[in-house]
Formats: structure tokens, sequence, C-alpha cells
């Protein structure tokens, strides 16, 4: 099992790639919602297919949230369809549905959709619903939290990194979709990982697309 | 004329004022008016004589309609209970000697106004509407209100505080808008306190029509005091000693109101004083607009029944109501502008034969000097240039989108009505076309779910959900995430930032409207909070904006400056001490105060002046700090601080710092600056293109774009959705920002941010003279082991990011103190 700085795990075992939390189509929901916001791709289906063809895996798990919002526009529609389809031709494509996919497999027969994937020693599912503890023997991964760390730096700016979390046989992956800020783990992490986490020991990397940093869990002390 | 009318007034005063009197020679003749006159000298019924005679003429024939015929806008829904409170009685007179079904009615109209209370209105129409800007704006798009609107009059109230912000330009554009609902001829009346210059508040007002400007020829006398502790810090300021000075000013009044300079420094203020006068307490508060307006209000009212011995506030009672029981005004630290200073003074001494009185009480020795300053602003009584923004399109998409709601409109006819309105007349044609492309969706290939429809030269609303949720989007304040704060019985005491909250520990606890509480629970935008007798309170941190130093006190203090240096320099500090004395009229123990202070900066260097103009550096290990002394305010040593930074050293990381009185730069020690290198980087030639370019690099416009795009209707406003829910519906706005600027820099709401930084933040313009100034003037260089005493406050404040200490305010302090004991020329060395 392996961190990649894409916001993706790697497993031996396929070798496959899975990716949680694309929400495809997000601007185009926003639209729908009743939002003035710019309509953009946002680059997702480039950075996908690119990072298919770099790792070579040949499976690749989409773990939850692939879509933003049911019942898409057309364009927004065939943009996601070509995205997918391209995934597919590159890879066995496993559909893990999570809460924004509820409609998925109405919108998108074409590509099967599953609630959970397994592999030796893992367990893969969205997150939305986790369960009530580990399986002996076997890392549960999931996306959905959208993990992140609020790092400042000297001059005082400060900047949201995505990050993976690991612990108790959890690994969280951060959101691949450019438009999730993600939720900073330090000051909000959600009561379901920290009553899963509970006493034990959590790692945290932050990654910024190229590398890969562990940092800590704790603030330092503010002055 | 009404007898009624003409029988009250002189039943109820002996004469009109001066400002009656003038004012009502134009309202009278239906004039465009703009009344100038501080509060205190008649001023409602010199706006409102005119209306009520017309109204009760009309109510006396028997042709009054069941509609709105007078509109009265303030800003503050207070104000709005106070003019009820005040027009009640000649309206009753008015209305004793009318049949029943023949009554003037006048209503409030607000954000807070109930269900019930609105329904009734919509049936039985106030011939008088009293109502606030936003809610003005909201009536305007709903048809059941526009059917019974027939304006022949409106009165702006206190206009002077919508002139600097948009709310301005909401306010403009919604004053053209009730004029396309006047049958005949419609009169625009406004009050406000003395500004400058007096014609473009008419501007704001009429647009380019006629407006006759009357001012109160009667100037009130006020008297500005210095009052100091026994002794002033180098830097920052000490709570403790400031909090028993206040008390000793308290001693000589019957009743205060002190002002400070945030809402924190009040909440602190007000505890101190509390636990200083155990037998006052109960006759001290605090108020603030983050406090619950029920106790904001109740306040108000022993505040002008003359129980309280001292309310601290930071702006929320600059104005409003005069309360008569007021005989002094304490303005803890110097106010940022002579304006504000007298507009403060202005709330003491309302009782006949009184003048405005008030004691400023500087914080530290760099504020003694800025004090002297002030005071001598405030004798010549010489306001500061207003500047309203120009034509901010976030607010003119907001009004459009609102006027799309009322009906149909064909555009050209929106444009002039656009521009018919103060802020915009201006307004570029293609501007307001791109806004109106931005609403409709974008006006790229394919449909884009836009808010309007535009067709054959016409607009409209796409749907009746996006007028339902327009609705709720009206107004240009936006907040960060604000918590409510309640006690277990339900009462709330106000709000405090979702940030503070999150960053209390555990048995932590914090003052809120002047009592100390600790949270027992958190829900959704809520906090449920107890009584706590934690020793480790905190004070919440509200983000107002700070004002920075106008150039009419910066004219001041260069000029104080400027004679203590000659003064130092031909007698030393004696010299001063006299000068300040006899030329500044100073107390003689603050005289000695400032002339110490003097002293010792004396013997790092001259005291920094306009010209020649100073520059010092300070070399520590592998850092040198440059610090450039120019008493320009905040706002533009912003700008220059970034332009220069930005060009000095080109892929080197330089950190920047500024206040009103400076601004310096970080860099390493390897960077070879000097004279002729830094002059460069304060060339005027290219200066605007680079502070666009740094502008984009930093974070200021990512945050200011949220508000923008708020008001602009992009975004729906935020609410608190409490710590465990963090899946915001909408778009992150830094994440919006950014996106935009990759793929649509040019959108129109960057082009708005962009303005309102440069211009209305960073007033680059003058930043530009300035730098033009800097860049030709003659320079003196000195390279110190230490920063000078007059570099202290901005050197200090820039390095409380890495000091380690369990207080941080007292570390600063003592780091300060530290530097400036070492600058003592009579310390053995």
């Amino acid at each position: 099992m392996r961190f990649d700085p894409s916001g993706g795990l790697w497993l031996d075992d396929g070798p496959t790639l899975i990716l949680a939390d694309l929400h495809l189509g997000y601007a185009w929901a926003q639209r729908r919602r009743g939002s003035l916001g710019p309509v953009v791709e946002g680059g997702s289906q480039q950075r996908l297919w690119q990072l298919v063809d770099s790792l070579r895996p040949r499976r690749v798990v989409l773990l939850g949230d692939i879509v933003h919002a049911p019942r898409p526009s057309p364009d927004e529609r065939a943009t996601i369809q070509q995205t997918l389809q391209g995934l597919a031709d590159r890879a066995e494509l496993i559909c893990v549905m999570g809460n924004h996919d509820r409609a998925f497999p109405s919108d998108f027969p074409a590509f099967p959709a599953v609630s959970e994937w397994r592999s030796p020693g893992v367990l893969a599912l969205h997150g939305d619903r986790l369960p009530d503890g580990p399986e002996p023997g076997v890392a549960t991964v999931v996306g959905h939290f959208h993990p992140a760390i609020r790092i400042k730096t000297a001059s005082g700016a400060s900047h949201r990194l995505k990050a993976f979390l690991q612990g108790g046989e959890l690994v969280v992956l951060p959101a691949f979709s450019p438009f999730a800020a993600g939720t900073d783990m330090r000051r909000d992490m959600p009561p379901e990982l920290r009553a899963w986490f509970g006493a034990l020991p959590v790692r945290a990397l932050v990654t910024d697309g190229q590398r890969l940093l562990p940092v800590s869990l704790t603030p330092r002390p503010p002055l | 004329m009404p007898k009624a009318l003409t029988d009250w007034f002189a039943g109820r005063y002996t004469a009109p004022t001066n400002v009656q009197e003038i004012a009502w020679r134009r309202t009278l003749r239906g004039e465009n008016t703009l009344i100038l006159a501080p509060t205190g000298s008649g001023k409602t019924l010199a706006a409102f004589f005119s209306v009520l005679a017309r109204l009760g003429a009309d109510a006396s024939r028997g042709t009054l309609p069941n509609a709105t015929l007078a509109v009265y806008v303030t800003p503050l829904r207070a104000l709005g209970r106070d003019i009820e409170r005040n027009l009640a009685e000649p309206l009753a007179a008015l209305n004793a000697t009318l049949p029943p079904r023949d009554q003037i009615r006048m209503e409030i109209r607000t954000g807070d106004t109930s269900t019930k209370d609105r329904s009734r209105m919509a049936r039985r129409r106030p011939h008088l509407l009293l109502t606030t800007p936003e809610s003005l704006s909201s009536l305007l798009s709903q048809k059941s209100w526009l059917d019974g609107l027939s304006p022949h009059v409106v009165i702006v109230d206190e206009i002077h505080a919508f002139a600097e912000n948009k709310r301005g330009a909401l306010l403009g554009l919604s004053l053209e808008r009730l004029e396309t609902r006047a049958p005949g001829a419609f009169q625009r009346i406004g009050l406000s306190a003395t500004a400058s210059p007096a014609s473009a508040i008419a501007q704001l007002l009429c647009g380019h029509r006629h407006c006759a400007i009357v001012q109160d020829s009667v100037r009130r006398t006020h008297r500005l005091d210095l009052h100091a502790p026994d002794h002033l810090p180098a830097a920052g300021y000490d709570p403790g000693r400031i909090a028993r000075a206040a008390v000793e000013t308290l001693a000589g009044a019957q009743s205060t109101i002190a002002f400070c300079s945030t809402r924190s420094a009040s909440e602190r203020l007000g505890a101190a004083l509390a636990y200083l006068l155990p037998d006052d307490e109960s006759r001290i508060g605090v108020h603030h607009s983050s406090i619950e307006r029920g106790e904001r209000e109740l306040l108000e009212e022993r505040l002008s029944r003359g129980e309280m011995k001292c309310v601290v506030c930071s702006t929320s009672l600059e104005l409003g109501v005069d309360y008569a029981g007021v005989d002094q005004v304490l303005l803890v630290g110097t106010p940022r502008g002579v304006s504000r200073a007298l507009q403060r003074l202005g709330r003491s001494g309302h009782r006949s034969g009184q003048m405005a009185y008030g004691r400023l009480l500087p914080l530290s020795l760099p504020d003694l000097l800025e004090a002297i300053a002030m005071r001598e602003a405030v004798r010549a009584g010489a306001l500061e240039t207003l500047r309203v923004p120009e034509s901010p399109l976030d607010v003119l998409a907001q009004v459009l989108l609102g006027m799309a709601v009322e009906r149909r409109w064909e555009i050209g006819a929106a444009l002039a009505l656009v521009r018919r309105a103060g802020p915009y007349l201006n307004l570029p044609a293609a501007d307001f076309q791109d806004v109106l492309t931005y609403l409709a969706g974008g006006g790229q290939v394919l449909a884009r779910y836009g808010k309007i429809v535009v067709e054959d030269g016409h607009f409209t609303v796409a749907s009746p959900k996006i007028a339902r949720d327009y609705f709720h989007g009206i107004g240009c304040i936006s907040e960060d995430f604000r918590v409510k704060i309640l006690t277990k019985n339900n009462r709330r005491l106000g709000d405090v930032e979702e940030q503070f909250l999150a960053s209390l520990r555990p048995g932590e606890a914090f003052l809120m409207a002047g009592k100390v509480v600790e949270v027992e629970r958190l829900a959704p935008g809520v906090a449920i909070v107890k009584p706590s007798n934690s020793d480790r309170v905190q004070t919440p941190r509200w983000m107002g904006g700070k004002m920075p130093l106008s150039s009419r006190m910066a004219e001041e203090e260069i000029r104080l400056r400027r004679t203590l240096r000659e003064a130092f320099s031909a007698g030393g500090r004696p010299a001063c001490e006299q000068v300040l004395r006899d030329v500044f009229k100073v107390p003689a123990n603050l005289a000695a105060m400032a002339a110490g202070f003097v002293e010792r900066q004396s013997a790092a260097a001259p005291i920094p002046i306009d010209s020649p103009v100073q520059i010092e550096r300070v070399r520590r290990a592998r850092q040198q700090v440059l610090m450039v002394h120019s008493v320009s305010g905040r706002a533009i040593n912003q700008s220059l601080a970034w332009v220069a930074a930005w060009r000095l050293a080109p892929g080197e990381s330089v950190v920047s710092n500024s206040n009103d009185h400076g601004f310096l730069l970080s860099l390493n020690a390897r960077v070879d600056i000097d004279e002729t290198s830094l002059r460069a980087a304060l060339a005027p030639t290219g200066f605007m293109n680079d502070l666009e370019t740094v502008l984009r690099a930093t974070d200021t416009l990512g945050r200011k774009f949220r508000n923008v795009a708020e008001t602009g209707q992009l975004i729906p406003k935020r609410s608190y959705k409490g710590p465990a829910n963090t899946k915001y519906s909408s778009w992150n706005g830094t994440l919006l920002y950014q996106t935009l600027m990759t793929y649509e820099p040019n959108h129109v709401l960057v082009r708005e941010t962009v303005r309102e930084v440069l211009e209305d933040l960073l007033d680059a313009p003058h930043a530009l003279t300035e730098a033009k100034r800097l860049h030709a003037a003659p320079w003196e260089w000195f390279d110190h082991p230490r920063p000078s005493p007059f570099a202290l406050p901005l050197f200090a404040a820039f390095n409380r990011d890495v000091l380690l200490a369990g207080d941080p305010l007292r570390a600063f302090d003592e780091m300060a103190a530290q530097v400036y004991a070492e600058w003592d020329p009579h310390r053995a060395v």
C-alpha cells in the first residue's frame, strides 16, 4: 500500500489505483443550484488520464462521490461520460457509490456501480457509512471526509493542503477534485473519525501534488 | 400649512432654531435640500416639517390615499425607532384634528419587522414609511408594495455614514428606483453631519439634479482636553493603566460615553471599569454592534434617562439620537480622523447651554504626539475629504437583479436610471453590459443557467425561485461566520466569530456584553453559555476594519513633528517642553512626557518628518530591516511597501509591514540595498501596474472577493453550520477566486474586487502621489543597532509573530520597553 502525491492509494494487488471524491460536474452542479460561478471542467479529465497513463495500474477504483449531483445537464453529462470512458479504456474501472452518487446508476448506466470493493486485506468504501470498527486483518480505505491540514508559512500566508490520514487500520484519502477545499483535520475532525481513531496514533501526510510530507495532527499552541 | 402643526410647534418651542429656519425656506418650496448640521440642532424637524405639513394639508382636504407618500431612510434601525418617537407628538397633534378615516399613518419597516406587522402595513399603507436602505431595496422589488407606493418626498438621515461605503451605492440606486414611482415631482431631503466637500454628499443624494445645501451657521462650541496615565509605554499599551486613567476622567462627569478603537477593546475596558468602580458597577455598560439588539436598547434607554455613569463602545454610539444626560465623551486612543473625532465629541453636551466636551486618552508615547496633533486639528475644525466608491459593480449586479425581479425592463431605460444615481454618473456602458451578461449566466456558447433572461433588448428575472432567493441576499455587509451567544434561559447576548470560539481552550472564558461567560455546549450556529469564574478570560476578536490615518491628520502630525524637531535642535528638551506648553497648550505633565520622548528619539536620529525623508536600517544576524518613515496613513504605506518589496528583490522573499506612520521591509542581509536601489523601488513609473501585479499575488484580493461575490449575487450569503458540518453547499471562497483568476480573470466581480482594493482600501492614486514625492525628495539615512523609538510601534508589531511568550501582549511591551531604555542618552554605558 503506497500513498501517491496525486491523492491516490496504490495497491500492489492488481496493481490497483484508488481515487476518491472526484465530484465530476461540480461547477455545472453549482450553476444548477443557483450560483453564478464559473462553469469549468477544472482539468480533472486530463489529470486523471495522465495519472493512469504514467502509473499504469491494471485497475482503477473510484471511491465514491464520483459525480457531484444527479441529473446532469447535456454538456455536463457528455464530459463526465467521456472522462469515465477514458478511464475504462485504460484500465478495469470500478465505481463505488458515495452519498453524491445516488442517481449514478440511472445517469451513467454504462458504468456499473457497487457499494463497496474488496481485495485481500483491503475493504474500500466511500465512507459516508462507516462500519463500527475494523475487520481483523483488513485495512479499511475511505474517502468522503476531504482531509486537509492548514499550514501557515513564515510570511503569514496560510494554505490548506490535502492530506492522507492513517490510523487504527483506517486510511482516509483526500479528495481528488480541484474544487474540494478540504476540511482542516486539526481543527474540525469529524466525530465519526474521532470515534474510530480513539486514542490510537494517527499519521497525516500532506501533498502539494508533487511531494508528500508528514505533519503532526496536533497544532502548535497559538501565540 | 395646517394650523394644528404650527400650534403644536408654537406650544412646544419658543422659536425655530437657525437650521430649521434656513432649511424650511427650501423644503417648503419643494426643493431638493441637503441639511448639514450636527446632532442636537433640531435636525429632525428641520427635515420633517415640510413633509408633515403636506401630509396634514392633504389629510384635512380628505385627499390622503391608502398609499405611501413619504419615505425616510436611515442607516441604523435604532434611529428609525427614535425618529418615530420624535414624530409621534406632532403627528398626534395633526391627527387630533382629523376624522378617524383620514388619520395620517407612520410605520417602521426593517428586517426586524414581524410578519403580523408586515401584513397589516400591506393592507393599511403607512403614509410615512421609516426604513433602511436594505429594506427599501427589498420593498422596491415587491409588487405588493409597489402598488401602494406614490412617494413625493424622501428623507435620508445621517447620509455621511453612507457616503464612503457601498451602502451609499445601494442607496443611490434605490433612490432612483423610488423616483420612478413618483406620480409627480419628487423631492429629496438629506441630513448629514458636516462633511467635506458637501457637494459630494449632495451628489450622492441628488445625482446631477440641483440641490440646495443648507448649513447651520450656529457653530457649536467644543473642547477637547488631553488626559494621560502617569506613565505611557513606548509602544503597545497597558490596559490596566488605561483603565485607571479612564476612571480618573469619569469622576468629574455625570454621564460619559467612552469610545474605543475596537469591539474587543470596549469589552475589556468595560470589564475593567466595572472592576475598578464596584459601587458604580451597575451603571457601567458595554455597547457595540455584536451585542444583541435588546441588550443595546436597554442600555440606550438607561443612557437617555441619565442612569448610566459610563457606556463604553467602539463606534456604535457615534450616530444616533442625542442623549441629554451625556456631558462628556472619552476618546480612548486617538480616533482615526478629525471628522470622526468631531462626530464623537458631538455626542455630549446636549443640555442647553452646554458645549460638546471630550477628553482624549493617549495609549502610548507615539499616540501622545498624535493626540496633540488631533487636538490641533479639532480646534481648526477642518475635515477629511470624502471618497465615494466609484460605480461599484457588485452592488449594481444586486440592484439589476432586484429590478429584474420587479418587472421586465428595457435595457436602455435601465441604464439611464442607473446613470442618474450619484455613485454611477460615470458608469461606462460596457460595464453595465458586462454585469447584465454575467447575471444572464455568462454569455458563453451554451445555456448557462442565469438569474436573468435577456432578449429583444429587455431583461427580466429567470424564474420565481430566483426571485425568492434574491430577497435573502440583499445588502452589502458580509461577515465571517457568526455564532449566536445564548444564555441557558435563551437570552441572546450577541454574537462572536466562529474562529474565536474555535480558539478557546477548555476552561477558558470570554467577555461578552460585559459578562464573563464560558461555553457550555455548541449547536449549529449557536453557543450556549453559562456564567464563569475562570481566571483565564479571553476577549473576543471581531474583524472590523480599522480606519487608516486621514490626510488631514497626517498634515497636523507632520506640522507638530517639524516644530518639535526645530525646537529640539535649537534648545533641546526644555525647548520642546516650552513649545508644547505655549504653542500647543499641552498640560505640563504631558508636555514633559512628550519632550522626554522627543529627547529619546533624538539620541537615535532627529524626529522623522516629510522632507528630508528618513530611512533607517537595522541589521540583525542574517536579516536587514529597512524602515521608511512616511506619515501617510496605513493604506498608502501598505501600497508603497508592497510595490517596494516586489521591486527590490525579485525572487527573494521580502516581508513587509506597514502602519500609519511608515512601512518596513525585512529581507536577507546579503541583498545589497542602498539609497539608489531603494529610491528606484519607489519610482512612480509603472507603480500602478506593479501594485496590481503584487495584489494579485497576495491573498488580499481572495479575501475581499468573497464579500464582492456575495453582494454581487454570485454565491449566497454564508451561514455558520457548526464545527461538525463542514460540507459547504456552495463554492469555497478561495477556490472560487482562484478558478475565476485562471479561467475568467476579467470577470466583472474580479474587476470590482481589484477596484475596491486599489481605490477604496489602498487609496492607490494617492499612494502613487506619495511614491512620486518620496522618490524625488531629499533623504536622510541612518544605520542603527536597534530600531529608533519612532520606529518601535511598527517594528514591535512586525515581531509579534515570532515572540515566544505566555502572554504575547506583555512580552511585546517588555521588548519595546527594553529597546526604548537602550536609547536613553543618560544611561551609563
